[in-house]
């Protein structure tokens, strides 16, 4: 028995399950034992050998998802889809018109847009790049051209992106301030109209960022690196660059919403309410000018909007009204 | 990987099938395997791996608060087979099985040139050669990366049984790939 503990710990060690006594232990075991040192490295190679070789069946493989795949497709969730396209159609038509002011130059035929309501929407491009649209955040791009000519895209909101690698042709994002040249990669761009400010995180690869209002000047950033363009119209552009915020979990706090988190870190009541309006698809509307300049922290998990008003209530006086979309704070 | 699989968590809770997919190629021969320990034919262990992925569909809004998804999968389909084996076979023990192994492909695989065929031949009839219970929890610790309290709490053994039986099989394996390597080709 006392010769089966080493394997035991061996084991252990190699799993990665052991404990600082048992190594101890295991130490005082090899030192006694006459080739330890042959005895780890077998056991290091045993466990490094791919023998996870089990080939896969395939057509059972492909057997099983078809299975799984046909029951995905007629569960009843299934149907919202198909009603955000037919959303999706109509807002072609409008969006078409605003297009043709704001780009005219860039595109001339088949407009494709998602645009995500109250709720977030996930959506797969024709190359394969991943995107997931935030609340009421909204994407476009030309059908005829994109993943043939180009993989250009117009984005107003906010996007989480998983870029498809593609040798041919580079994957550009544009928003009103900032255009955004993607090297394969995935990030978050927020770009709301109504925010003061808009911003790229990069979680992997490598982004290029150039500025339509400033041509000549371009910028390359790092992973969890972040940048800030202030989305003003004024003719000169402060970039603020930084290291990406990241929670206690080491999560980037700009990729939170993703899992239905809205995070304000000492933002003024002002900058937090654009956020709630986003956020629930309200309007706040504020008594008194100084109310705005309250300052808040905190997480807005998925709490009704009343909810989460009385929990800020608990760190600073205020009242509130809500009449369906609308919201008054007061004193 | 770890991040892959929280992103393909996500895609899944967010309705993205090709995400479903992705979850399915990498899991579904790992739990096919272990529903093939349990429930000892193929049909029944292929209708299994497919009802825990339609369940993990089906539950997809509540997905998000899945802390450990790949424990979640193991899990799964440990309950939906001996769901399977008190349904249709109850006349079986729930002892595990003597399912053999397929044999490992032709050696062209860049895993095969890196430590040879005929080496990783051997390591892969050792492995076909322990006992049964041996074998599993062999493969759950060192293939799937389970921890050893997740595979005794999966096949409803003791840790202590898991420590034991992951030694035995080394201790075993050792002896198989020393010989290999002092013969070497």
């Amino acid at each position: 028995m006392s010769d089966d503990i080493i394997w035991i710990l061996l084991g252990k060690q190699a799993s990665g399950e052991i404990t600082a006594e048992e190594l101890t232990a295991l130490d005082v075991l090899l030192a006694g034992h006459p080739d330890a040192a042959a005895l780890q490295k077998l056991v290091t190679s045993i466990w490094e050998s791919p023998t996870n070789v089990m080939p896969v069946d395939q057509a059972a493989h492909q057997r099983i998802w078809n299975r799984v795949n046909n029951q995905a497709r007629h569960s009843s969730a299934w149907r919202i889809p198909r009603r955000l396209a037919a959303a999706a159609a109509i807002v072609v038509v409008i969006g078409w018109t605003a297009w043709k002011i704001t780009m005219p130059h860039v595109y001339s035929s088949r407009q494709q847009i998602s645009e995500a309501g109250a709720g977030k929407l996930s959506l797969t491009l024709p190359d394969g790049s991943k995107v997931c649209l935030n609340h009421h955040s909204r994407l476009e791009y030309d059908d005829q051209q994109f993943g043939k000519k180009n993989r250009e895209v117009m984005l107003t909101g906010e996007a989480f992106f998983e870029v498809a690698g593609h040798a041919a042709h580079p994957f550009i994002i544009h928003t009103s301030r900032m255009n955004i040249t993607v090297l394969g990669t995935s990030f978050n761009v927020k770009a709301y109209a109504t925010d003061s400010i808009i911003s790229t995180t990069l979680i992997s690869g490598k982004i290029a960022v150039s500025f339509p209002h400033q041509p000549g000047k371009a910028l390359e950033l790092q992973p969890n690196e972040k940048i800030i363009v202030p989305a003003t119209t004024t003719a000169s552009i402060n970039v603020v660059r930084s290291l990406a915020q990241k929670d206690s979990s080491g999560k980037a706090t700009d990729l939170l919403w993703l899992n239905n988190k809205l995070v304000f870190d000492n933002e003024s009541f002002a900058t937090l309410a654009k956020q709630m309006e986003q956020w629930y698809g309200v309007s706040i509307h504020f008594a008194h000018p100084s109310l705005m300049q309250l300052k808040f922290s905190g997480i807005i998990d998925t709490e009704p909007i009343e909810e989460t008003l009385k929990a800020l209530q608990l760190s600073r006086s205020f009242t509130f009204q809500v009449h369906n979309r609308e919201v008054w704070i007061d004193r | 990987m770890h991040d892959e699989i929280s992103e393909w968590q996500h895609g899944i809770h967010t309705g993205d099938t090709p995400a479903l997919k992705k979850l399915y190629d990498h899991f579904s021969p790992s739990l096919f395997h272990l529903a093939l320990a349990i429930i000892h034919t193929r049909e029944m262990a292929e209708e299994i791996v497919a009802d825990v992925f339609i369940q993990v569909w089906q539950k997809r809004k509540h997905l998000d608060q899945v802390q450990n998804l790949k424990w979640y999968l193991y899990a799964t389909t440990r309950n939906i087979a001996l769901n399977y084996l008190r349904k249709y076979a109850p006349h079986k023990t729930s002892q595990l099985d003597d399912t053999v192994l397929p044999a490992p492909p032709a050696g062209n695989t860049p895993e095969d040139l890196l430590i040879g065929h005929e080496a990783m031949q051997q390591i892969y009839l050792a492995i076909n050669e322990l006992p049964p219970q041996c074998r599993l929890i062999f493969k759950l610790v060192k293939e799937d990366g389970l921890k050893y309290r997740e595979v005794a709490a999966l096949l409803d053994i003791s840790v202590k049984t898991v420590e034991n039986q992951v030694g035995i099989a080394l201790k075993k394996l050792l002896k198989i790939k020393a010989q290999h390597i002092s013969n070497p080709l």
